[in-house]
Parts: C-alpha cells; structure tokens; sequence
C-alpha cells in the first residue's frame, strides 16, 4: 500500500468546539501531524478585570456550559483561598455533591453521546438512538438525573446561580435531598448496564508513556483542593501550578501548551485513574476489573474506559453524600462578608476533562485586578499531538481511512472541550 | 399527567432569537392591559432588559384579563426552556400538550409568524451536522422519533427573525409582534 499520506480533517465532529487534524506522510515517514485549534479566543481573563469578586464564578461558569459548576467551584476556591474564607462542612458537602452530579452529566454525555457512536459505526447519537435504544434512553435519564441533581443544589440546571463566595445562597430542603437519593438507588441499574455496555466494547490497542498529573488527597480520590501530583514524581502546592504547567503559545494553535517533565502530559480521567486508583470506592474498582483497566494504564482510548469507573464513583460517593447532608439536616448559615482585604488565590479542581486552575489577585477594594485560568484542555493538547506522531506510523499501513478514524477516535477520546481551551495572545508592537 | 406548558425557546443575547422568552417573560407577567403589556401588578421586574412593547390594537379584546382569567378552565404552565438541546424532551415528559414559541427562518417578513405543527412541515435539523453544543428543536424530535418516545401534541409559534446577531435586545419588527404572538397563543389554548 502507498505510503503517502495526507489527512485533513475539518472541523473534528463529535467534539465541544473547532479543531482540525492535518497529518502528511511521505515514503512512510510522518512530516506534519497537528490538531489545530481553530476556535476564537474567550477573553475570560481579561473580562474579570476591574469586576468585584462576588461577579467571578458567575461570569467563568459561562466558560462552560458542561462543567459551569467545575468553573464556578475553581473560581470560588480561588477567591476563598485569596481572602482566606473557610467552608463550614455542609458547605464542602454541598459543593462535592454538585460536583459528582456534573461529573455524572458529563461523563454520560462523552461515553454515550460522543464515544459510543464510532463503535456502533454511526455519525451522531440520532441514528445510534435508532439501532441502541434502550441506551440512549438509559443515557437521557442518566442526564436528567444528573441535571436534577445539579438543579436542587445550585439553583437551575445549568451555571450555579446558588453557589457564592463562602457557600451557598439557596439551599435545598431534606425533602429534595431524599428524592434525589431515591433516584440515585434507582440509577445503580443504569450504571451497571453501563458498565456491561462499555466493557463489550473493542477498544482500540494504542500504547504510549507520557506523564499523568491530577490533584490529589490522602483520604478521597480528589475532585476539589488537593495537591498537584504527577506519575513522574511530582508534588506540589497549588500557589505552585506553574511549575506543572509550564504553558507556552505555538504556532497552529489558539490553545496554549504545556509540559512538565517530559514534551507533555496528560490530564482527565485517565490521569485521575493512575494517579488516584487506591482512593476510588469498591464498586469502582469493581468495575474497573470488570472494564479490564488498572493502573498505570497508557492507552490515551481508555480515557473514556476511566470515565465509566468515576461513573460509578460519583453515583456511590453521591448517595454517601445525600445520607450523610439528610442525617445532619440542612441548617441556613451566615453568608460571607468581604473584610476589605485583598490577596491572591489559587483554586484547582478535577472538572471532567482534567485538572483546572483559577488564579485571582483581588484588590481591597473587592475587585479582581489580574486572573488567569488554565483549562484541563489546553493542558492535553501538547500530549494529543505526541499521541498522533505515535500512533500514525503504526498503522499508516492501514489506509487513509482506517487511519483518519483512527485519529478522529484518538481526539475523541480526550473528551477536548475546545471552546474552553483556547487563549488570547498578549500582543505587543515594537 | 402534567398542566399543558407553553414554552419559549431560544437565547435572548442573540437578538430576535430570544422572542420565544420575551414571550413567556410577558405572560409570566399575566396581566394584559389594553394597548400594552402592562408590568405584573406586583411590581415584579423582569430580570432581563427593560423592553418597550409597542402598543397594539389587536390587544383591546383581552384587556384588563389575566392569563388565568383567559385560561381558567385549563391548567397551564408557562416556562423559558432556554436552549435545551435534546434536554427539550424532557419538557415533554407527562404532558399531553405543549406550546412552543420560538425564532424560526421561514422565509417570510420579520416579525411575521406562522403557527404550524411538527407533522406540517420539514424542520432542517440534518443528522450529520448533529452537534451537542447547537442541537435544536429539530434534533430533538428527530432523537425522539428514533426512541419511538411518545410526544404530546406539540403546536408551533415561528416567529421569523430580523437579526439573530449578538445583542441582548429584540429587533423593532420582532418587539411590535410580541403583543399578536402573545394574543394567538391565548387563542390556542381555548
């Protein structure tokens, strides 16, 4: 078979946001291999300037429309860490509880929604509706239950209105937290379909070492706080997030790169798994014998494999929480008053796709005088690249198509949230 | 089962594409005073921008009514579905009938606006170009259809557009048409 190759995939389907793969072998030998990042930039960091503190997680929840409350909870630790603010334990509870309900949403979305079609040889969820029903509907409810979720909690579905500085502003009644309950016990059907679903799967066969890094704690697989913890031995505080993630502008991108110890690294559920496996709940690490998964695991496809074990974490870990909020009742507490000090504050939590961190200098005037946000998406595009100069040698043989969907599966399986990911360029005239 | 539910539609920071809410932001309100579209006798703000509605002659008939008053003899739930993507069959759940109101390109003068039903017409929504960010009403019924989902009986309110572009406010086409859309849904319900 020729060895000349040229793949230019417009617009990658099936993923948040615009990317492009262009890929040129010649003689067998790979010349270009790139995800370009075509989406425009958000401005988000700039937007928060000059805007009182109370206004950011409000405004960085519509970074996202899919992990609004990961924005949000990064965006508060931020600030609470910069002010020196204190949860009460029904705040920690509450935020955690919304978190699983986000992960659950997400999770679903990209196994089900994104994933599944490619190996029912389908483009989209509509015609995989028509040949996988039972499914797709186990999908919908699982998502219903999961905004339901989020609902009760922070306010409305989508961007947590009830989520402030210091805890909440509305909070659900034991009534809401016992329904909720109930229809989590419910769903543990639909998580163990989901795990029988995806274990049948044939996963592609892809190897490559790269670093993993994700927050991680002694006591919980980490989702919010923790320390930054990398495979190749790395353990820092997050005032020291820079030093992970060592981002840098490249040329075919408007998403920066980022590198540690090696040319890139690896964040999201995969990265969670290897760094955390000792942490997840029994029923997890059932499932992930069941998927055929444990740590260290280097296949990037087993992303998505990872995301079906933090379904079945976040079901068990949300129940735990629901019984634990309805044992203690819910109490009404003092919201936050700002003390006319400033500071400076770093949040990171494990959103979906991968470690975020928000990093706030607020004035004493109560208004945020620099931000900087860097997305878990950004951070996995340095190692997606090095994934697809991997990959395509290996299978080149395999003809443009086979390997054209070979990658499509590849970009896929990081579950990108492109839209969130990409940068202004600070440019200066000289 | 469920109250019947008219829903609005859309994204109002995308200009004319925020009607559907306009629309259920102004019955939420329920009073209709004659001329004009009164604010609740409350005084409960709307949390979007202040809107002038133009005044409107075909409004007199329903003056002074309140929507319950309209539709005492019905159950209603009016809400602003936002942008749902296939979350939108969620709305239908249990329910035996539901008013859309929505933007919708039909090719005729802005402002204007047609009611119809699923089965009249061809809703483009192609299963190719499928995308979780901007799945739409279509989308989500082509979805139900291949789920073989039971669906209410489902009517349309398409208003055609001026500008779709970013701009949290309608155009004056639009705004002069909220009154008339408003009054054709009231009709629909008797």
């Amino acid at each position: 078979m020729a060895q000349n190759m040229k793949i230019d995939v417009h617009h990658v389907t099936r993923v948040e946001g615009h990317g492009n793969i262009t890929v040129n072998a010649k003689n067998g030998v790979l010349e270009e291999c790139r995800l370009d990042i075509v989406e425009t930039p958000r401005f988000f960091e700039a937007m928060l300037r000059g805007r009182p503190y109370t206004e950011a997680s409000h405004i960085t929840s519509r970074i996202c429309g899919i992990c609004a409350v990961g924005h949000a909870t990064a965006s508060l630790r931020a600030s609470e860490n910069a002010l020196g603010v204190e949860l009460s334990e029904q705040a920690w509870l509450l935020r955690k509880l919304i978190f699983f309900g986000e992960m659950l949403d997400s999770h679903v979305l990209h196994t089900y929604m994104l994933v599944a079609p490619d190996f029912f040889k389908v483009g989209s969820v509509i015609p995989l509706a028509g040949i996988a029903p039972d499914a797709v509907l186990r999908a919908l409810r699982m998502k219903k239950l999961a905004g339901d979720l989020c609902a009760i909690i922070g306010g409305r579905h989508t961007h947590p209105i009830a989520m402030s500085v210091g805890g909440f502003t509305h909070l659900p009644t034991v009534d809401e937290l016992k329904a909720i309950r109930a229809r989590l016990i419910d769903a543990r059907k639909d998580v163990d379909e989901t795990v029988a679903l995806f274990k049948t799967l044939p996963w592609p066969k892809f190897e490559r070492e790269t670093e993993y890094v994700a927050l991680s704690k002694p006591d919980e697989y980490a989702f919010i706080d923790g320390t930054i913890t990398t495979t190749d031995g790395g353990k820092y505080h997050l005032i020291d997030y820079r030093k992970v993630t060592n981002e840098k502008c490249v040329e075919h991108s408007s998403a920066k790169h980022t590198a540690h110890k090696r040319d890139s690294y690896m964040v999201g559920a995969l990265a969670r798994f290897n760094v955390n496996y000792k942490q997840l709940n029994p029923k997890a690490k059932e499932a992930a014998d069941a998927l055929g998964i444990k740590p260290i695991c280097t296949n990037p496809y087993y992303n998505t494999v990872a995301q079906v074990v933090e379904i079945v974490h976040s079901v068990e870990e949300a129940i735990k929480i629901c019984d634990e909020l309805i044992a203690r009742g819910i109490k009404k507490e003092e919201a936050y008053k700002f003390q006319g000090k400033g500071g400076k504050g770093v949040g990171s939590c494990e959103v979906p796709r991968g470690i975020l961190f928000h990093n706030y200098e607020i004035g004493d005037d109560g208004k945020i005088v620099n931000a900087n946000c860097i997305i878990p998406t950004g951070q996995n595009m340095a190692n997606i690249e090095a994934d697809m100069r991997a990959l395509v040698p290996q299978i080149l043989d395999q003809g443009q198509e086979k390997v054209t969907f070979a990658l499509e599966m590849l970009v896929r399986a990081y579950d990108p949230c492109i839209s969130c990911s990409v940068h202004f360029l600070d440019v200066k005239f000289v | 089962m469920k109250p019947i539910l008219i829903l609005g539609l859309g994204n109002p920071l995308q200009g004319d594409d925020g009607v559907g809410c306009r629309v259920v932001e102004e019955l939420q309100r329920g009073v209709i005073a004659s001329g004009a579209i009164a604010k609740h006798p409350e005084g409960k703000q709307s949390p979007t921008t202040n809107l002038e509605i133009a005044s409107s002659q075909s409004a007199a008939p329903l003056a002074g009514k309140t929507l319950l008053e309209m539709t005492q003899w019905h159950d209603i739930e009016v809400m602003d579905g936002g942008t749902p993507g296939v979350g939108l069959l969620n709305f239908f759940e249990g329910r035996m009938r539901v008013i859309i109101v929505d933007a919708a390109e039909m090719g005729i003068a802005p402002g204007e606006f047609r009611r119809f039903t699923p089965e009249e017409v061809t809703l483009t929504g192609a299963k190719e170009r499928f995308s979780l960010h901007r799945s739409g009403v279509a989308d989500a019924l082509a979805l139900a259809h291949e789920l073989r989902i039971q669906l209410p009986e489902i009517v349309f309110f398409g208003v055609q557009p001026a500008s779709v572009e970013w701009r949290d406010a309608l155009s004056p086409q639009v705004q002069a048409a909220v009154p008339r859309v408003i009054e054709a849904v009231l009709n629909e319900l008797k």
